[in-house]
């Protein structure tokens, strides 16, 4: 009798040993999961904080950079009054900047130093008001620049000495501008976009992170469960007990089976079907998104956006003609006859004219040839920014049809755009003629904006 | 049996749903790919339509349903890819639409009408008589016209100022890189008359290449009167 009631705790007491022992196994293994996530969250926080900080770091950077490229430039011009530096920067400017620059060789040299390379002022006004007697006179290093530069530069004999003295004084003034023009320009460009790039990384750091963390609950769940259903199927238990924990929680067969599930499948392919069919069918003929790619890398976000030159330098025709113009490759040449005569997608003009062939560009926006377009009605009488059609061109690396130059987009313009009509006698009889039955301001579609013929004939 | 029927049935339009995406993915727009065009032979121009790159294109695989039904086939996608183009010098040539003008063609610059003739709108000066036209070039237009002033501020901000500055002081974001760009309101450049300003926008100068090919003569007449506003100070 006691040897049985033994035997019964020791059973129990090997059944709660084992039971610890499962639960150590338990405990363990959260444990190590939390661990996980813990070194999961930790280096994704020290990841985006280090990204920060470095953004931080470039930027303080340039700024010391471009206050060191300053004080250079006021250390040097401690020399002359600040009234004398003024007036020779507007002598330059007006007399000398349209050959010379301080740091750079244009047409003649560059100036920077020029009085320490003559040796003294007095050489130097000298050669500055009579270059071409200075040079016949034997000068060795007037003859020098004469052989490098094959030109003499004008008589500056108008110059008062004091004059051309206040321009050497702001010459020596100028700090040297493309390195620290250069760095800021780079960086700021550059910073923003690494912030964009940081700011798009902590997103999609966080987005891993959270996925990762439910992938470990899942794991630890499905831990558990096995580890809990390993147990009792170990255990003796009970009929109605055994068949609670062998009884699968979900029949999926039944589930993926019935008339319902499968209804709603076959309803959401055909509706998503029926969209996309229709949604691809509305594309045929519909060039939006398209963006070719250009013989030469020509970007549209340096010249319109960066330099700012005018849509209408390049494409001249857009307020006199149908066709806004591509320009010719002398067209390029009015800048890059000067600038940037180096660069390999230059070059590739270069070749063209030598070749006499023309650029292949690719034209992006080809409005069919059943409807009829004019830019000049649109741009010069219609005052239509080139920006409402062709999108923020000024940022484009490479151009993108953004409208979709359909039918329909045409017409609801002319429904919503009132006519330009300011200043153009043109239109006063019929604004009289609109206004005595209409109380809305004149819209295209009032003049015909809607008219078959107008586009199509 | 009704289970396996409903199951073939699923799967089926599943493969024919997903085959119909793809087809009719290919049919937007994309990079290189002006995408599927409805009835291409309508809208390509078949008279000279600027810088279009569209061509007959008699090789294609179903050139003899052309020839069958006598219409003019184009390239597979309507247009040739840049690719095609570039692999084929050939095909490059008889592409463009950029043409060498027909023979018999008079240049614009030399071409004048009898009501031109003697006028300052038509400019024969040569290009090295920069003294010359300072002398005897006059504008044909009054100076005090507003209108006049008004149509060349507007010349003068799209053609120039990117590089001569709004005020025309040689500070536009051009002229930065550019180099050498002279400021109008200062020194010698405050004096120089309408003649030599004609000259230099025709002919260039220094750096400054012709700007002849955007401006017609009466443009021209226009600028140069806004840059005499603009030497005096006068924006």
């Amino acid at each position: 009798m006691l040897f049985k009631q033994l035997l019964i705790q020791k059973s129990y007491s090997d059944r709660i040993r084992s039971h610890k022992r499962n639960l150590k196994r338990n405990v363990t293994g959260s444990a190590f999961c939390f661990a996980l996530m813990l070194l999961v969250f930790s280096t994704i926080t020290v990841l985006s904080t280090q990204s920060v900080y470095a953004q931080q770091d470039t930027t303080a950077q340039t700024t010391t950079d471009e206050t060191a490229a300053t004080t250079d430039g006021a250390d040097a011009a401690a020399g002359a009054s600040p009234e004398v530096i003024a007036q020779g920067k507007e002598l330059f400017d007006g007399n000398c900047a349209q050959c010379h620059a301080v740091h750079k060789k244009v047409v003649g040299p560059a100036l920077n130093g020029a009085e320490g390379r003559w040796g003294s002022r007095a050489a130097t006004i000298n050669f500055i008001k009579y270059p071409e007697r200075t040079i016949n006179s034997g000068n060795a290093y007037a003859k020098k620049l004469y052989d490098e530069y094959q030109q003499y530069m004008p008589n500056h004999d108008f110059f008062k000495d004091e004059q051309v003295a206040a321009i050497l004084d702001y010459i020596s003034t100028v700090p040297v501008p493309t390195a620290a023009v250069a760095a800021t320009g780079g960086d700021t460009g550059g910073g923003g976009q690494e912030g964009g790039t940081a700011n798009s990384g902590l997103l999609l750091g966080i987005v891993i992170a959270l996925i990762a963390i439910l992938l470990v609950v899942a794991l630890v769940l499905v831990v558990l469960t096995s580890v809990l259903s390993n147990y009792l199927k170990r255990e003796k238990l009970e009929e109605d007990e055994n068949t609670v924990v062998t009884q699968s929680i979900f029949d999926f067969k039944a589930f993926f089976t019935s008339p319902g599930f499968i209804g709603v499948v076959l309803f959401v392919l055909v509706a998503v079907g029926a969209k996309e069919l229709f949604a691809g069918l509305w594309t045929i003929g519909v060039q939006q998104g398209y963006a070719p790619t250009q013989p030469i890398k020509f970007s549209h976000k340096l010249h319109a956006g960066l330099y700012e030159i005018d849509c209408k330098f390049c494409h001249s025709g857009v307020e006199k003609g149908k066709s806004a113009v591509i320009p010719s490759a002398n067209v390029c040449m009015n800048c890059h006859g000067e600038l940037r005569r180096g660069s390999p997608e230059i070059q590739k003009i270069y070749n063209a004219i030598e070749k006499n062939e023309p650029i292949q560009w690719v034209r992006v926006h080809n409005l069919p040839d059943l409807s009829y377009f004019n830019h000049s009605q649109h741009v010069k009488v219609g005052g239509i920014e080139c920006q409402t059609c062709h999108g923020e061109i000024q940022e484009m690396e490479v151009v993108q049809q953004v409208s979709l130059l359909t039918m329909g987009w045409c017409i609801n313009c002319h429904r919503q755009w009132d006519v330009n009509a300011k200043g153009n006698d043109y239109y006063d009889n019929l604004i009289k003629l609109h206004e005595s039955t209409s109380k809305e301001p004149l819209k295209v579609e009032d003049i015909g904006g809607l008219e078959c013929s107008k586009c199509h004939y | 049996m009704k289970l396996f029927n409903t199951f073939t049935f699923s799967t089926l339009s599943t493969v024919l749903g997903v085959a119909m995406l793809t087809l009719l993915a290919s049919c937007g727009a994309e990079e290189n790919y002006p995408g599927v065009e409805y009835a291409p032979q309508m809208y390509h121009s078949v008279p000279y339509e600027p810088l279009s790159q569209v061509v007959e294109n008699e090789n294609h695989w179903y050139s003899f349903i052309d020839d069958y039904f006598n219409t003019s086939p184009t390239s597979i996608y309507g247009y040739y890819t840049k690719e095609e183009l570039a692999e084929n010098p050939e095909l490059r040539k008889k592409v463009t639409n950029m043409l060498m003008p027909p023979v018999g063609t008079v240049k614009r610059q030399e071409y004048q009408t009898e009501e031109l003739q003697g006028t300052s709108m038509f400019y024969e000066m040569h290009r090295d008589s920069v003294e010359l036209a300072a002398r005897t070039w006059k504008s044909p237009l009054s100076k005090d016209d507003e209108q006049v002033l008004a149509d060349g501020k507007q010349l003068f901000l799209t053609y120039c100022a990117s590089c001569h500055g709004n005020e025309g002081k040689g500070d536009g974001k051009v002229g930065a890189v550019y180099n050498g760009v002279p400021n109008y309101t200062a020194g010698r450049y405050k004096t120089l008359n309408e003649g030599w300003i004609f000259h230099v926008i025709t002919y260039g100068k220094g750096r400054m290449w012709p700007v002849k090919v955007q401006l017609n003569p009466e443009e021209r007449w226009k600028v140069v009167h806004y840059v005499q506003q603009l030497q005096q100070g006068k924006p």
